[in-house]
């Protein structure tokens, strides 16, 4: 079990941002390194920055990094030793794990057996309620209606009553007092009964304006699991996180040490090998529940490593290779302050509609505290083709307010032209005074719509932008030099 | 003749009033004296009436996109002769409210149409939606074809007035 | 080069009366020019707008490059003839600025009977197309013309510098390989056809625009054939069946857009290498020429004082400034272009015609181009100047100016009698460009000379028929007689005649003059010969 494996070969099985992620630290390593590549991304910097790339084909560019078969022959063909997945495509997929491992490549993750019994939304939610830590109360309704009420009662309010067959929004209701509920649950369960053909319904704490807060979690071979402190991603739209932080200005030290420990908790109750994340819904009473585990690497994670200075993906390589964690739990400390914005190609103000086009330009903030990642690169084409996220942009300073600050100069440094990006709407979150008080939930960018909208653009700019536009376009420069002396001094001189 | 330029929706005509020492360019209905540095690597200059503005600036043919003042801007130049020909290109036109791609092409050119008839299901953001005729007319060209992608604004399928 | 000092002083009386006479005759020039190019009836300028049609003036604009200047030719032709009914002759003639290269425009103006050519209309555009031989320019025709006025036939038809010369001059021009392009906005019936079928390049506009020799009209009277504008001469059978036209365009915007992408494609010929330097506004206003310009035209006024005010820098070379003072000559620049300039400070004698004949050689000699800025009286008469030669001195300035091979621009500052006329570069002989200011008057001889004599002509006329007559009736003969001399000796009537390429503001003289002679650059400057000279 615990035999140090050694690896020459890694091959990094994903694109964009995280590939160059993986592939840097894999040169720290010393490892030889691998991507895979689609015919359209043949101009990706992870080609030339990787020692080798090899080409996935498929329908779409999607589908080929998700060809299992095609991925394990490339590995078997080219003596790759492990494959680190990244997150996303196959980084979850346990047909991957075991496929990998028939084939004698070893996956830089947990187990099959742990992907699956945590990937399982229902079953990860009992085996922790199993073991004591926290989930949201919830009762099902077993046809005794005298019941149900005092269950829901129990639960406490407010409470989300739903079909128990039903899905989306039909049937749901908030409850928020004992007083005619049971009418409403009589109401419920005809229109349960009407919509679904099955009167059962199910009841569920409801939590208003819960924060998302997530534990980063590492455990090896040996037993020893440690925690990475939480992060706070409730800045989201479209349930896709905007804007992570950590650590939360929502947790003393006291709930701060009770939520990571019962990450921990977690974890090791599954034995978990590999990086992986604990994420909980955090009630505005201090309340939290778990919500799920992610058993990868993920997006947010450069936060993490830039409060504790631990480079994960490192560590995740490590790990796979049997070794021992680097660090005990008491040399993990969380050093100031760190956020993340991430850079996605769509239109906020458009309700987030995605956004296509050309990185014509691309210029990474440089300085003290701040931390790029990103595989864009000038020429390239931003489609529909992947996820909209093209960098994300991560900044430590010694406090929040100064990591703030940061972010703002980073954002202001940064610079992307040819796609429409939401960056503009990322400096708005990031100066609202919600935002800066540390009041933020998961409802933070619907509630503060109105203030986020766009900026009012004085006149003055809009006529800078034209001139400079204008002065820009080869066609109306051209044309102005063109014009010959001495008409150029005579100005619009009529007779 | 004026050049035209669309910044959001607005369209406005930039033209220089003097090419003299002095530059002066007339944007919309203001006259201004400017003074421009394109400098290295689309890093720009601008100094407008005595005020100074910096900006990144890069082209991709008619669109020129900006970041100025942190803002980030697109500026498109209109070709003259496109803008006549687009005006006259009727209202028959129909192209796409954002990007995605083509799942399924239900008509083809020369098929007589009424007003709503479905003539697409394209794809974008996952969902699937129905293109369908503005007017009665007939389907005249059609831009696209299954599994094509398109951007926002592009023309999908022209319907001709059949009037 | 030195600046010339002047001695002007705008606080004195002299001055002041000047300027408040100037204003006067400055208010009346605008007036009319505005009334030339604006003034319409409310009826023609909604039938425009009802057929979708721009103005003429738009269009010329928008087919400008903007931020250019454009020198408009002859606003004021035919401004005195026809009761008015053709301003502007009918058409806008002028220099403009297109894609970066010079361009001669000329535009039917169809809010003006359709754009209906009167003979006068013919005359400016016949002008128009030589200036653009003699300066080897393009041409870009903006058509929209009913064709020839007919009431007015027998005036444009037939003779050597009718209308047929326009055909001639476009044939000539495409021959000197100086390209021409039409676009085609409105109708082009009859002889105006042939502006777009003898262009290079023609662009027409679908649905207004339409080119056939004989309209629907003509075609029924004719062969009793009914047919459609658009079947007969519309855009898309010339373009698409006929080749008659090149192009087809949607709108006029994009006509002219069309227009301008034929234009850029133009091979840009390189100009005469003139001597030139870096421009230099005259270090004098310009406008002070309102306070030197004098109240009453048989005041002398300073000629240099008038250079200071049009020349770079205000800084003039002067050639043999101590001999035949009574002619100005020396070297200056114009925006930047050298040139040799000629201005009259007083009756022409036999020393300055002389010092003008050696100059004008000096200046073929230097391939320098020639201004000559008129104000004369004449050449001096009487026993003791013809003893001397008067008549052969001027014979000499005369032959050598005509003979000169450097291009030639006239302004008429004021006075042009006689002899003098001719001598000092009039209409006869070939300036390229040639403007005059609202004040000037042009006749055979001074206006209150001639008008007594031709009063006693009449007098002594209807006295040789019996007839006896009162002092009232002879005060009445004689300022009927010079009313009628001073009104066909005005700069209006003349100009209204196209004797001039215009009537300018004095102020913008050095404007109009460096867009004559960068534009006359584009023709080379041959080496110089003359006649036999009497010497």
């Amino acid at each position: 079990m615990s035999a140090v494996r050694s690896f020459k070969k890694v091959l990094v099985a994903n694109r964009g941002e995280i590939a160059m992620r993986i592939l840097r630290t894999l040169k720290d390593l010393g490892l030889q390194s691998a991507v895979l590549y689609h015919r359209q991304e043949i101009e990706s910097p992870a080609l030339s920055f990787a020692d080798e790339a090899f080409e996935v084909f498929g329908d779409t560019p999607v589908s080929s990094y998700l060809d299992i078969p095609q991925i394990v022959e490339l590995c078997k063909k080219h003596g790759v030793d492990a494959v680190h997945p990244g997150y996303g495509f196959l980084a979850e997929n346990a047909a991957f794990v075991r496929a990998l491992d028939e084939a004698g490549v070893c996956f830089i993750g947990p187990r099959p057996e742990v992907m699956n019994l945590m990937g399982d939304k229902i079953g990860s939610r009992d085996f922790v309620a199993e073991r004591g830590f926290p989930i949201a109360p919830s009762v099902i309704d077993d046809g005794d209606e005298d019941k149900l009420i005092a269950s829901i009662i129990e639960i406490g309010f407010p409470v989300l009553i739903k079909a128990s067959a039903g899905g989306g929004g039909k049937g749901m209701q908030i409850v928020r007092e004992a007083d005619g509920l049971r009418d409403i649950v009589a109401t419920a369960k005809v229109e349960a009964q009407r919509y679904f053909g099955d009167p059962r319904v199910y009841a569920e704490r409801y939590i208003e304006s819960p924060r998302h807060i997530e534990v980063q979690v590492l455990g090896d071979e040996h037993g020893n699991c440690v925690h990475l402190w939480e992060r706070e991603c409730s800045i989201q739209r479209r349930f896709q996180k905007v804007i992570e932080e950590t650590p939360s200005p929502a947790l003393t030290p006291e709930l701060r040490k009770d939520i990571c420990e019962s990450a921990v908790g977690i974890a090791k109750a599954t034995n978990y090998t590999g990086a992986g994340t604990i994420e909980f819904i955090f009630a505005p009473n201090g309340d939290y529940y778990f919500l799920e585990m992610n058993t990868r690497i993920q997006v947010e994670h450069p936060i993490t490593e830039m409060v504790t200075g631990v480079d994960l993906v490192a560590e995740q390589v490590r790990i796979a290779m049997g070794h021992p964690l680097s660090y005990s739990q008491e040399e993990i400390k969380q050093v100031g302050h760190a956020i993340e914005c991430r850079i996605c190609a769509e239109i906020p103000d458009d309700d987030f509609a995605p956004a296509a086009g050309k990185v014509l330009m691309l210029r990474p903030p440089v300085g003290e505290g701040m931390r790029f990642d990103s595989g864009s690169y000038e020429g390239q084409k931003v489609g529909t083709a992947f996820d909209s996220m093209i960098a994300k942009l991560i900044v430590h300073a010694e406090d929040r307010d100064a990591a703030i600050a940061r972010a703002g100069e980073a954002l202001e440094q940064f610079v992307l032209l040819g796609v429409e990006t939401n960056s503009d709407y990322l400096g708005r979150l990031l100066r609202h005074p919600a935002f800066i008080a540390g009041e933020t939930n998961t409802g933070f960018i619907k509630d503060h719509a109105a203030d986020l909208g766009p900026d009012a653009l004085s006149a003055d700019l809009q006529t800078a932008v034209l001139a400079t536009a204008a002065l820009s376009d080869r066609q109306f420069v051209a044309a102005m030099d063109e014009v010959p002396y001495p008409y150029r001094l005579m100005k619009e001189w009529r007779n | 003749m004026r050049y035209t330029f669309k910044i959001g929706e607005e369209l406005v005509k930039v033209a220089p009033r003097s090419l003299a020492d002095e530059l002066i360019l007339a944007i919309g209905e203001q006259d201004c004296r400017v003074v421009f540095d394109h400098g290295r690597e689309g890093r720009c200059t601008l100094t407008l009436d005595g005020r100074s503005y910096e900006s990144w600036v890069a082209r991709d043919g008619d669109d020129i996109y900006l970041k100025m003042a942190g803002h980030y801007f697109k500026v498109t130049a209109i070709d003259p002769r496109a803008a006549a020909a687009g005006a006259s290109a009727g209202a028959g036109a129909i192209s796409a409210p954002m990007p995605g791609v083509v799942v399924e092409v239900l008509v083809a050119e020369g098929d007589i149409v009424v007003e709503g008839d479905k003539l697409l299901t394209i794809e974008s953001m996952k969902l699937q939606s129905t293109v369908r005729a503005a007017c009665d007319g007939v389907v005249g060209r059609i831009h696209v074809s299954e599994g094509s992608e398109f951007n926002k604004d592009d023309v999908l399928v022209e319907i001709e007035s059949d009037d | 080069m030195r600046r010339i000092q002047s001695r002007v002083n705008v606080n004195s009386p002299e001055y002041q009366e000047n300027l408040k006479a100037n204003e006067v005759r400055l208010g009346e020039f605008h007036r009319r020019q505005n009334a030339a190019r604006h003034e319409r009836p409310q009826r023609d300028l909604d039938r425009l707008e009802r057929q979708g049609k721009m103005l003429p003036r738009e269009r010329l604009e928008m087919l400008l490059d903007p931020g250019t200047p454009f020198l408009e030719l002859s606003t004021l032709a035919a401004g005195e003839h026809y009761d008015g009914d053709s301003p502007s002759a009918s058409c806008i003639t002028g220099i403009g600025i297109v894609c970066g290269r010079e361009v001669l425009i000329h535009a039917n103006d169809s809010t003006v009977k359709g754009g209906a050519w009167y003979p006068m209309t013919i005359k400016k555009i016949v002008r128009a197309m030589d200036i653009a031989i003699e300066n080897h320019l393009p041409v870009i025709h903006l058509c929209d013309s009913a064709g020839g006025f007919l009431p007015l036939q027998s005036e444009l038809f037939g003779d050597k510098y009718f209308a047929g010369r326009i055909f001639r001059n476009q044939a000539i021009l495409s021959k000197m390989g100086c390209k021409q392009l039409s676009l085609v906005f409105g109708h082009c019936t009859a002889g105006g056809a042939y502006v777009p079928a003898l262009s290079d390049y023609s662009v027409i506009v679908r649905g207004t625009g339409a080119v056939f020799l004989g309209g629907p009209p003509l075609v029924k009277a004719a062969t009793g054939e009914e047919v459609t504008v658009e079947e007969l001469g519309g855009a898309d059978m010339h373009t698409s069946v006929s080749g008659t036209c090149d192009y087809p365009a949607d709108t006029e915007e994009e006509a002219i857009a069309i227009g301008r992408e034929i234009v850029a494609q133009w091979s840009k010929k390189k100009k005469w290498d003139a001597q030139q330097q870096a421009p230099e506004a005259p270090y004098y206003d310009p406008k002070e020429l309102y306070g030197i310009i004098p109240a009453n035209i048989k005041t002398q006024f300073d000629m240099m004082e008038v250079i200071a005010r049009v020349v770079d820098g205000s800084r003039f070379h002067e050639y043999q400034p101590a001999y035949g003072k009574t002619l100005i000559c020396g070297f200056a620049h114009i925006w930047g272009y050298k040139v040799g300039i000629i201005g009259n400070n007083g009756i022409l004698f036999n020393d300055s015609s002389k010092k003008a004949a050696h100059f004008i050689q000096l200046c073929n000699q230097n391939k320098t181009p020639l201004v000559f800025l008129q104000n004369i009286t004449g050449y001096m008469v009487g026993r003791e100047y013809e003893r001397e030669g008067i008549t052969k001195d001027g014979a000499k300035m005369i032959m050598v100016q005509a003979g000169s091979e450097v291009p030639k621009f006239t302004i008429m500052t004021n006075g042009s009698y006689g002899a003098g006329n001719y001598g000092m570069c009039g209409r006869a002989f070939d300036s390229r460009f040639l403007f005059s200011w609202p004040n000037s008057e042009i006749s055979v001889m001074g206006g209150e000379q001639a008008a007594k004599t031709l009063a006693t002509i009449k007098t002594t006329q209807l006295e040789r028929e019996g007839k006896t007559l009162s002092d009232e009736e002879r005060a009445k003969i004689y300022s009927d007689v010079t009313d009628d001399y001073e009104h066909q000796s005005s700069a209006y009537y003349t100009s209204s005649l196209i004797w001039d390429d215009g009537i300018i503001d004095p102020a913008d003289t050095r404007n109009a003059l460096g867009m004559a002679i960068a534009t006359a650059m584009n023709a080379p400057i041959e080496d110089p010969r003359y006649g036999v000279l009497r010497v």
